[in-house]
């Protein structure tokens, strides 16, 4: 049995840490931008005209039965033939955030259908505004109810977000790759990515729960 | 001239006229209370009081200023005079006892958070419920949620006030102590209007009875013999 080496990759741990902040910055940006979208299409399904439920339902049915790398491959090969050229960066992370609205769609969905309907009569009875009762009242109720379903789906999103090298994004994952083929110590650098992976999922997901009683808390 | 001046309200749902040309009139400080069988339309025209329930027609003159019922500013208008207390209360289990006052003085009116606060703790206080203003409503007994219920609306500062089924959830001792407040608040000028089935608190507190039946307002009894309009008198003596 080979014997594991891991001092020549920890020699490079500021180089993957580099790489960390990368997929930090894809999973929070994309979880955040698909957050908004999937507020968007919950309320449209909610409340929105017969032809705009529809459009949700469909949105849902392509973006949850097609495999997400499919979509980012499209939207990095599409997109330029429509003249619009971006980096991969962000076609990944537009990918990434076009996928999780579908999934976090159907979350808010449920959490809004837990809101007890005299919350909305009762909102509006206090003189709030559609707006005002969504951000003060429905969405903060909810939340409490859906907090754990979302909080799953940003883990999956910041360990998914390894696909992101495969369109040559240096996230940790394509850093790993770098160090993996200049040092030769594949077995080590993948391990030692697993725990850079794993730490950083334990941090984000804290951060995440901080946030939602933050969030709670200014309702 | 009245300070609610109600007329020909019609609110159907599909093909069903859930109230039927409904007119209302009520002087500043008086307690109305809506009676009739379940179904008649008593919750709908409260829910209309306070804009949550479209009408097909209907117009209102709250203190001289007239409000067309159909029109889209009229949820505003009326909310800006006007509060109710459900009967499940709608009290926010994601907030505390005081955060429920204080949302609406500070997002919709945004009075000082410092100074709404303030109000709140003093209202809480005088409701007997200063120790629950950092608790969620969802441990507070029946009573104290009604009691919060109450002073939610009060903050919002409206010159009337809508109730529903206000002392169902209460025991004997708090239902005297919820008409006592009420009497206070009307004696101070409040315009109550309650919808009841309680028929002792009714007949006790009320300065005006309205029996509505299928949707149409079959009596009103005024002063002091309001529960002895016969038609009155009769739903209430099957009632008790």
């Amino acid at each position: 049995m080979t014997a594991l080496h891991f001092q020549p990759v920890l020699q490079r741990l500021p180089f993957l840490l580099g790489g960390v902040a990368t997929t930090v910055l894809l999973s929070v940006a994309s979880f955040g931008a698909g957050l908004f979208l999937a507020g968007g299409l919950a309320v449209l399904r909610a409340e929105g005209p017969k032809a705009g439920r529809r459009f949700g339902t469909i949105y849902s049915t392509i973006m949850t039965n097609t495999p997400q790398l499919s979509q980012i491959f499209a939207i990095f090969y599409c997109l330029p033939l429509l003249g619009v050229i971006v980096s991969p960066f962000a076609s990944v992370f537009i990918g990434m955030a076009l996928n999780a609205a579908a999934y976090l769609a159907d979350i808010l969905t449920t959490g809004l259908g837990r809101v007890p309907p005299l919350y909305h009569d009762a909102a509006a009875s206090l003189g709030l505004t559609r707006r005002q009762a969504y951000m003060r009242v429905i969405f903060p109720h909810a939340l409490q109810t859906m907090a754990p379903a979302l909080a799953n789906h940003f883990q999956i999103m910041i360990l998914g977000s390894s696909m992101a090298s495969i369109f040559g994004v240096e996230d940790l994952t394509g850093r790993a790759y770098d160090v993996g083929s200049t040092t030769f110590r594949i077995l080590e650098v993948m391990l030692v990515t697993g725990v850079l992976y794993a730490l950083l999922s334990i941090a984000l997901t804290g951060l995440f729960a901080l946030g939602r009683r933050l969030f709670e808390g200014a309702a | 001239m009245p300070y609610l001046d109600l007329r020909g309200v019609t609110v159907r749902q599909d093909t069903h006229e859930i109230l039927r040309d409904v007119g209302l009139q009520v002087g500043r400080g008086e307690i109305v209370s809506l009676i009739g069988p379940s179904g008649s339309g008593k919750s709908t025209l409260l829910r209309t009081l306070i804009g949550l329930q479209p009408v097909v027609s209907g117009s209102l003159t709250l203190d001289g200023v007239a409000i067309d019922m159909t029109a889209a500013s009229a949820p505003r208008a009326l909310r800006a005079r006007a509060a109710i207390v459900f009967q499940q209360f709608g009290l926010f289990d994601h907030m505390s006892v005081l955060r429920n006052l204080t949302l609406a003085p500070t997002v919709v009116a945004g009075r000082p958070r410092a100074e709404v606060e303030e109000a709140a703790r003093h209202r809480l206080r005088m409701l007997g419920l200063a120790d629950k203003a950092e608790i969620r409503p969802s441990r507070l007994s029946g009573g104290q949620k009604q009691r919060v219920a109450i002073a939610r609306a009060l903050m919002t500062q409206p010159d009337l006030l809508l109730l529903d089924e206000p002392t169902s959830a209460l025991d004997p001792r708090l239902v005297s102590e919820v008409t006592a407040l009420l009497r206070d608040l009307a004696r101070a000028g409040m315009t109550i209007i309650q919808v009841s089935h309680g028929m002792e608190s009714v007949a006790a507190l009320s300065d005006r009875i309205v029996l509505l039946e299928d949707g149409r307002v079959r009596a009103v009894g005024a002063g002091a013999r309001a529960a002895a309009e016969p038609s009155i008198a009769a739903f209430m003596n099957a009632h008790r």
